[in-house]
């Protein structure tokens, strides 16, 4: 937090200044904590499920929680857990959630996702599933986890409100830019609600049995939004080298008129048009690293930025190609659509993730610079990836090669296991690191004890 | 109605007050249901579409929940967590109307998918494929894809496939509704073979009234209750 120009440094300003600080970093370690929980949780069952399918009559022993119960925990757990609590982070960093009174709500609305995802992955355990992948939430978990949503954008509209009132008062584009982006997240769970139903859009469109290349460039697009916002509040930029910000904006608006133009819905992927229009996302592949650049950045997070590049890439590339026309029949649809979520999700987003986690954490997040996790990470993920594949063209020539016992099924689902097994080695070490982090460093334990302290610290000084 | 009470034979399936609705109890399919099955008898459930035959059937197989009312299978109820599944799984075999088989899976490897997620060695799996395949005169069949094959062929590959773990019990809903005349006469016979062999307890909903007469019972359902048992 930056003090107000001319203020001399006064014992309560310091103090202030110290619990500040200490707020700031308790409230994004657990954010992270809940992340690399979630993590946790849903690699561990991807470890289970990974056993079930090399020795599917262990399924006997679980009762009604077969394999099918807990698929969509792995996923719904890795996407609503892993790959947005980092996110949260972000925007508490943003809004400042941590250098104000209101930090104790972040808990609270942090607390209340956790608890919403907790009830969605009972509701998912007991049975209860839409079939909407990515958007599978019904009833009672469904309204639970809008409400948390809510509740956090709440917590994040009276920070703003605070952060305003007291004396660091932000300039007049941040303030704006602010604003936009709490109308805008305002919308993130009513259409979230509105879109987990069954009845708005069945999961494969009746017209075309899938997505086209415009509604595929219209979900890239938002998140290159989120890419392209993700510096602000974060780096600086480097003075000499705006032309890359610039250009990259200018980009992104060419593109959604592009989309615009392209419009969405019916089209066919053989269309010329369509293949191109989704072409364009590859423009994207030199143009971040050159637009990251723009920015200063701690010098230990190069390697997760790279492996953020190097995903990205691959999955803008990778995603293109499988739409031209004719390759995806070659393949088994399901295994070439699990090997893309892991690219998208275990590669790129979790790459994302934890290169906002060092940012954020700064010292607390010392357990991701380990070199050893980095690759037992990213050689895992890089492996499942090609073994979804290889298993996806296998089985497009030969549809029954992992359902009947065999030694390439054996071979293949094993090698499958090993990597989510470095995977999780990886976020056992990540995740005990922090939990390390957050019980012994003494800083973080100050908020217990300051309390109450915290808000009347905050409070602005009077001066006689 | 009163249940057949005295027998010889030891009860295998049971439903007791049995009820079930769907769309949050607007619509009632059953009405405290009771039926039970002897060990090794056939039963035909007859009666009018939507007097609830496939539902009781998906009831007793264990795809669905009762809303009320116990399922007891070989002496074990429906709420009695992961025993009375593992026994379900174990014990019975399912044979749909649209015989629910992998259209680009060959019918050997339809066969053995049960097999798999049984746990029984697969040269043991292939052993009782061989024996069934005979048995239902489709060897010639065995490495086709299930896009290939008749109706009929469909239907018997479907039936291969519900006993290939030796189940106890065999559920089938309408198993020769899809078929012509002569090809339904064939199937049926082969079926009735089969379980008699085999030692199968058959409960089977048809609307069929001269296949039903076949069978060792006759129990009649009407608007989600059963009429009549003889």
């Amino acid at each position: 937090m930056n003090l107000p120009s001319g203020e001399p440094l006064t014992s309560s300003s310091t103090a202030r200044q110290e619990v500040v600080n200490e707020g700031q970093t308790n409230l994004l370690a657990v954010t992270a904590w809940h992340s690399l929980a979630w993590l946790f949780m849903s690699n561990s069952i991807g470890l289970l499920l990974g056993t079930l399918l090399l020795f599917p009559q262990l399924n006997d022993w679980l009762g009604e929680w077969t394999y099918g119960r807990w698929m969509p925990l792995h996923l719904n757990l890795n996407l609503y857990g892993w790959c947005s609590l980092p996110l949260v982070a972000w925007l508490f960093q943003v809004y400042q959630v941590d250098r104000q009174p209101v930090s104790r709500w972040g808990r609270t609305a942090l607390w209340a996702w956790s608890t919403a995802l907790a009830v969605g992955a009972a509701s998912w355990l007991a049975g209860h599933t839409s079939g909407k992948l990515f958007l599978d939430w019904q009833g009672f978990a469904r309204v639970l986890l809008v409400l948390a949503m809510l509740f956090l954008w709440l917590v994040l509209v009276l920070s703003f409100r605070g952060h305003w009132r007291l004396d660091d008062k932000p300039s007049r584009i941040q303030r704006a830019a602010k604003i936009a982006g709490l109308v805008l997240l305002l919308f993130v769970p009513l259409t979230l609600y509105w879109a987990a139903d069954p009845k708005i859009y069945p999961p494969v469109n009746p017209d075309t049995g899938g997505p086209t290349g415009a509604s595929l460039l219209e979900s890239t697009l938002a998140i290159v939004l989120i890419l392209l916002l993700l510096p602000y509040g974060l780096a600086r930029r480097v003075r000499t080298n705006r032309r890359a910000i610039t250009g990259a904006w200018i980009f992104f608006a060419i593109e959604n008129i592009l989309c615009l133009a392209l419009g969405r819905g019916n089209s066919s992927h053989h269309q010329r048009s369509e293949i191109l229009g989704l072409g364009s996302l590859l423009l994207w592949v030199p143009i971040f690293p050159a637009y990251f650049n723009s920015f200063e950045w701690p010098a230990n997070t190069r390697r997760w930025r790279n492996a953020c590049f190097f995903w990205w890439g691959l999955l803008v590339a990778s995603g293109w190609l499988f739409f031209l026309p004719g390759l995806l029949d070659r393949f088994k649809f399901t295994d070439a659509l699990v090997g893309h979520s892991h690219l998208a999700m275990a590669g790129f987003v979790s790459s994302l993730n934890i290169f906002l986690l060092v940012i954020l954490l700064g010292e607390s997040g010392r357990s991701f610079n380990s070199p050893r996790a980095f690759f037992a990470w990213q050689a895992g993920t890089f492996g499942y990836v090609i073994l979804m594949v290889l298993a996806g063209w296998l089985e497009g020539n030969d549809p029954a090669f992992t359902i009947i016992p065999g030694s390439g099924r054996n071979v293949v689902y094993a090698s499958r296991l090993v990597c989510g097994g470095m995977m999780t080695a990886a976020t056992v070490h990540w995740w005990l690191g922090l939990s390390q982090v957050v019980s012994r460093d003494p800083r973080l334990q100050t908020e217990k004890l300051a309390g109450n302290r915290t808000l009347a610290a905050l409070l602005p000084t009077k001066t006689p | 109605m009163s249940l057949p009470s005295s027998s010889a034979k030891p009860i295998i399936l049971r439903a007791e007050g049995v009820w079930k609705s769907y769309d949050r109890g607007a619509i009632t399919v059953l009405n405290g249901v009771d039926f039970q099955a002897f060990t090794g008898e056939t039963v035909a459930l007859c009666g009018p579409s939507g007097c609830g035959k496939s539902t009781l059937l998906h009831l007793l197989g264990g795809l669905d929940k009762p809303d009320r009312g116990k399922i007891a299978v070989n002496g074990i109820s429906s709420p009695h967590g992961g025993d009375w599944l593992r026994l379900i799984r174990h014990e019975v075999g399912f044979v749909f109307q649209l015989h629910n088989l992998i259209p680009d899976l060959t019918l050997e490897e339809n066969c053995l998918i049960p097999t798999v997620a049984a746990g029984v060695k697969h040269h043991e799996a292939r052993a009782r494929l061989t024996q069934l395949a005979e048995r239902s005169g489709l060897t010639h069949r065995l490495n086709h894809r299930i896009q290939k094959l008749s109706g009929g062929e469909r239907q018997r590959t479907a039936l291969c496939r519900a006993l290939m773990n030796r189940p106890r019990i065999l559920l089938a809903d309408e198993p020769t509704g899809s078929l012509d005349d002569r090809t339904r006469s064939q199937v049926f016979q082969m079926l009735l073979e089969l379980v008699a062999d085999e030692c199968v307890t058959l409960v089977m909903a048809t609307h069929d009234r001269e296949l039903a007469e076949r069978c060792d019972r006759l129990v009649v359902m009407k608007d989600g209750r059963i009429y009549e048992s003889s």
